[in-house]
């Protein structure tokens, strides 16, 4: 008698794709409850799913690189030690299927949840013509078995349509594009394709939606770093005794927090019906992962840490950053974003895109020392001060100059009068 | 007379030497026992310490004897085959120094351009006796040297070459190669047939540390062959230079006669062990001392200085042999390895003819690529006999053999007519022993016959499967020196029903058995241009009948002609297709086309016809146009040839493929009986059609 428990992906997840990167146990194996068993990979984060039970991996529905929609059943674990133990009550079961799982619903009785796995896989030949005619295979209809994208298909579907009309590319707008020849062909510019990463796609459809969808302005101030740059200096060591790297980042977003009072209609969500105005302010920040592309996790209710606090929550999302082991939660909810832009040596980016459905993004240029004049005593004197441009790019269906300038007033403000102490 | 009369007791009084034979040439003799002693020793104290040498086996002890046979083999058309410690008898036959040192040192040049081991010998010599190449196996080279009688014995007697008469072949081996099938196969055709040759047996009295009580009961192998018919026993002290002397000439004058075989079974001590590692800690110190006691070089000696030279004669003849011994070994030092990128030649015939072995200096009528047929369809039986009849009709050298392909005409009747039409000296019942039908051939193909052996199952090559490989190696492992081209006929496969024993394919084994071309003909037109292609080839083939087709009115072609040859390597596609390519041979082309038909769908159907070499370039130029391939094979799965092709496929049309690259072959189970167990393993028409759509709709 075996009792089988389904392995499901994550009912929530971040992301609308998620794609099965690794399955740690191949079907045969033993596994133990709580042991990774396979890893997902949305276009923001992967995901370890944890075995629900012990017993044998006997089934993976949805192999590597296929989708895994929420709820989705990955596979099944054979409990079998749990079901020789209970033998004896065998006769009372009626089928496998119907034994209540530990870890949720069971499957529908009498049969295997469909384990929708379309073939999204693409053999050598078709690989090869949606290469050399620069295809979205997803555009084509699959005949093959599961839907497979046979070769037969892209060479009807070329057949069918006009060469213009199917490139996945960008249309070649001007002439220069035009004269380049699809990669390959005789007179092609040397080079290569690099295939995308799925979090490079979602970064592109993310930013082609949030120009499509948002009027875009941006408005540039400047800010005098030299009190925050003293108090940094005079706390910095007793932070890192606590394990946390007090960073400039951790000022704006404490900055970002005290602006938000002076104009709270930027901490805001357009819907089409009414502006959602957020009480909470969390604020994500752009990490770079080099040329992967970047991650923002989000700093939740920042209107509620410390300076201490806000410094805390920024050097553990890093980290987490860093080595990929963000989690779903981390980089979701986000109300209003910030660009550190400046670190890779930008004075001003414009327009910074806002991080959709978020109505304002923060921009901070590049901090270096500048000639600046400064009336003391009211002498008028010429002197060296740590400067960045900081900007607020916004969506113009939300918010006007008045709240624009007004939010940025008060985050330089808040900037320049830091306290020592 | 009793046979007994003709064999002299141990120790008994001095044997005139036949007065054919002439006198002993002892200075000859004493040379080349002094060459080999240095050889020894230059090996054992220089060559082996520094590494030069990998393999080194000492003859000490064997030397005399091989020296005194060595100076009888004096006819052109004479041939000796050897095994690892065969040198003396070499040196004897006049092989150069250098060549023989710089082959134990796996040099470039010698016997084999470093590609076999320096003790295995071979010397093609147009002028005098040469050593056929023997191999590393022990048995093997006796039925190969049997060959090389039956071919002396049919040149003078059937082709009435004169030139022939008084040849012989000579085999030595220990006296534990006594135990092995190889000895008795060739014993038993040696015999039978009365052929002209010497079984020189050196009883040293170990196979490496087993004692010959073990190999034959009583420790005395003529003993136990005193009642065999037809074999003249001569046995005696192999260390006693007049005694041994006699004996030889007395194997070698018998033989020559034409009265049949002689045994010469001599006792000689082996002074070393085994080979250099060999340390001999199995036998005890008192025998190894009287072993030493044994030694002939001193008994030489004491002969030769009394009767034949004086003290200082064999002191120069000492010197003359250390001074030539030294210089080869510079000489040989100097030789570089080959250089590696010729490693891969010669496995085939090429451009550069083999110096001993085959017909390729006396090529048949030119064949003709096309077909052209005539008369009413044919099956493949009468396909093949009709084309070995036209063969041998044109073609002297060519003899046709094996179990029941006399008066019977064979159990698959292929041959059925042969015999009465072209005497019993040329197509012939064989003894049941195939290592002995195979072997056999060996030596026919190096004097120059065209040997076309058949095995009456495919299974039942078996015992044949040393004799096999060791034919297919012999161009490669002598770097071209020798060849053995022949074309062996055998049936595989099912018919009708199935079983363990006589419906195997398993034509992979011979695929991977370097030196074989392999012909696997599905119907009788093909049959024909293979064969024609193969008899007049200059090298071993496989031809493979299949069973079932043998007589399929399916595999019924009219008959394309006495001049058609077909290449080998050269595809069929019998069925033109978009959607599949199917590859595939033998029994399963028809079935293979029926499932196309049946199918419905457009798919090329790939008739290979040869599986070494195989028409890769065609079945990559199919894939390129189906994107998909199927290999449909009788053999099993596992190992089996479509492994092969799929990895050829999946390697060189990768981004060509549009699914995956599937077989359909036997499970991996022997044949089972019952025709019910039987469709329930062999892909069916059924199984192959439904295959094809899965595949077409992947």
């Amino acid at each position: 008698m075996t009792v089988m428990v389904d392995v499901k992906a994550p009912a929530e997840q971040e992301g609308t794709q998620a794609i099965v990167k690794t399955w740690f146990k191949a079907v045969g194996e033993n596994v133990a409850e709580g042991d990774p068993l396979v890893e997902l990979e949305t276009d923001r984060v992967a995901v370890e799913v944890a075995a629900p039970a012990g017993g044998v991996l006997r089934e993976i529905l949805v192999s590597a690189e296929a989708e895994a929609p929420p709820g989705a059943v990955l596979g099944r674990i054979d409990e079998a030690g749990e079901a020789r133990a209970t033998d004896g009550a065998a006769s009372a079961v009626a089928t496998p299927q119907t034994i209540p799982s530990t870890t949720g619903p069971a499957p529908a009785p009498g049969g295997r949840a469909d384990p929708v796995d379309p073939e999204h896989r693409l053999s050598p030949a078709v690989r090869r013509l949606v290469v050399e005619h620069d295809l979205d295979p997803a555009a084509i209809v699959g005949t093959g078995k599961n839907g497979r994208l046979t070769r037969d298909d892209v060479m009807r579907f070329l057949e069918a349509t006009p060469p213009a009309a199917f490139a996945k590319g960008p249309q070649p707008a001007e002439p220069s594009l035009a004269d380049v020849p699809a990669p390959g062909a005789p007179d092609a510019p040397a080079g290569r394709l690099v295939p995308h990463t799925s979090m490079r796609r979602r970064i592109a459809d993310h930013m082609a939606q949030s120009v499509a969808t948002a009027p875009h302005v941006t408005a540039v101030f400047e800010a005098d770093f030299t009190a925050i740059a003293a108090h940094r200096a005079k706390h910095k060591a007793a932070f890192a005794a606590q394990g946390v790297n007090l960073t400039y980042t951790a000022y704006l977003v404490a900055a970002s927090v005290a602006a938000m009072a002076a104009a709270p209609t930027v901490n805001s969500r357009w819907r089409e019906d009414a502006l959602e105005v957020f009480d909470d302010v969390n604020i994500g920040v752009g990490t770079a992962l080099g040329d992967a592309g970047l991650i923002v996790p989000v700093i939740r209710s920042a209107q509620t840490l410390s300076h201490f606090g806000v410094a805390q929550a920024l050097h553990a999302l890093t980290e987490k950053a860093r080595t990929g082991a963000l989690a779903p939660a981390d980089v979701r909810g986000g109300t209003f974003s910030i660009s550190n832009h400046g670190v890779s040596g930008s004075l001003v980016a414009s327009p910074i895109i806002i991080n959709q459905p978020q109505s304002a993004i923060l921009g901070v240029g590049k901090l270096e020392k500048r000639a600046v004049v400064r009336t003391v005593d009211g002498v008028d004197s010429l002197q060296i001060r740590p400067m960045a441009y900081v900007s607020l790019t916004i969506d113009h269906r939300v918010l006007d100059g008045a709240q624009t300038n007004a939010w940025l007033t008060r985050f330089v403000e808040t900037l320049e009068t830091w306290p020592f102490e | 007379m009793p046979d007994d009369a003709r064999r002299p007791a141990p120790g008994s009084a001095p044997i005139e030497a036949p007065a054919a034979l002439g006198p002993v040439d002892w200075p000859g003799v004493v040379r080349t026992v002094l060459l080999s002693r240095r050889l020894d020793a230059l090996e054992e104290t220089r060559l082996v310490p520094e590494k030069k040498v990998l393999y080194q086996f000492s003859a000490r002890g064997h030397d005399m004897a091989q020296a005194l046979l060595g100076a009888r083999l004096t006819h052109r058309h004479d041939a000796i085959c050897g095994y690892y410690r065969s040198r003396p008898a070499l040196l004897a036959l006049g092989v150069d120094l250098e060549e023989a040192l710089g082959s134990s040192m796996g040099r470039r040049g010698g016997y084999s351009d470093g590609r076999d081991i320096g003790v295995v010998f071979n010397y093609p010599n147009p002028d005098g006796a040469s050593a056929l190449p023997m191999c590393g196996g022990v048995g093997a080279q006796y039925t190969p040297t049997v060959g090389w009688a039956q071919a002396v014995k049919y040149r003078a007697e059937t082709l009435g070459e004169g030139a022939y008469a008084g040849a012989i072949g000579v085999v030595l081996g220990g006296e534990a190669s006594a135990a092995t099938n190889g000895f008795w196969a060739a014993l038993n055709v040696a015999t039978t047939l009365k052929l002209p040759m010497v079984f020189y047996i050196e009883d040293n009295g170990y196979g490496i540390s087993v004692p010959s009580t073990y190999q034959t009961p009583g420790a005395d192998i003529s003993a136990n062959l005193r009642s065999f018919k037809n074999l003249e026993i001569f046995s005696g002290d192999g260390a006693e230079p007049e005694e041994a002397s006699a004996l030889i000439d007395g194997g070698v004058a018998h033989a020559r006669s034409g009265a049949g075989p002689a045994f010469v079974h001599l006792r000689v001590p082996r002074l070393q062990g085994h080979s250099f590692q060999d340390t001999q800690t199995y036998k005890p110190d008192d025998l190894v001392a009287e072993e030493w006691a044994r030694d002939p070089l001193p008994r030489l000696r004491d002969y030769v200085t009394a009767r034949h030279m004086t003290v200082e004669d064999w002191a120069a003849l000492e010197d003359a042999a250390q001074a030539a011994v030294d210089a080869a070994a510079a000489a040989a030092d100097a030789r570089p390895a080959a250089d590696p990128s010729t490693v891969t030649e010669h496995v085939f015939s090429g451009p550069q003819p083999q110096r001993m072995g085959g017909r390729r200096d006396r090529p048949g009528p030119q064949g003709a690529a096309t077909p052209e047929p005539e008369g009413a369809r044919i099956n493949m039986v009468t396909a093949i006999r009709k084309t070995l009849d036209a063969e041998l009709s044109l073609n002297a050298e060519m003899v046709v053999f094996g179990e029941d392909v006399g008066p019977k005409g064979g159990v698959h009747a292929v041959t059925l007519g042969l015999q009465d039409k072209y005497g019993e000296a040329r197509v012939f019942d064989t003894s049941l022993s195939e290592e002995g039908i195979i072997g056999r051939a060996v030596g026919m193909a190096v004097n120059g016959l065209l040997p076309v052996p058949e095995i009456q199952f495919r299974k039942y090559a078996d015992p044949a499967v040393e004799q096999i490989n060791d034919c297919g190696t012999m161009r490669w492992r002598t770097n071209n020196r020798f060849a053995a081209p022949m074309v062996v006929r055998m049936p595989v496969g099912f018919f009708k029903c199935g079983d363990p024993w006589h419906s195997q394919t398993n034509e992979v084994q011979f695929v991977h058995s370097p030196g074989w071309k392999v012909a696997v003909p599905s119907n009788a037109e093909d049959a024909v241009g293979l064969l024609r292609a193969a008899l007049r080839g200059d090298d071993p083939v496989m031809f493979l009948e299949h069973r079932a087709m043998l007589d399929a009115a399916w595999a019924r072609r009219a008959y394309p002609g006495d001049a058609y040859t077909l290449e080998f390597g050269k595809a069929a596609t019998t069925r033109a297709g978009d959607d599949l390519t199917i590859v595939t041979w033998g029994a399963m082309v028809e079935r293979c086309e029926a499932a196309a038909d049946e199918s419905g769908r457009s798919v090329d159907v790939i008739d290979l016809r040869t599986l070494m070499p195989w028409d890769e370039a065609a079945v990559l130029a199919s894939v390129a146009r189906t994107h998909r391939c199927l290999i449909v094979h009788e053999d099993l799965r596992t190992g089996g040839f479509g492994g092969e092709i799929a990895a050829v496929v999946a390697d060189k049309a990768f981004l060509d493929l549009d699914a995956p690259v599937a077989r359909l072959t036997m499970p991996d189970v022997p044949s089972p009986h019952n025709p019910v167990l039987l469709d329930a393993v062999v892909p069916s028409v059924e199984a192959i059609a439904a295959k094809i759509d899965e595949l077409v709709t992947f």
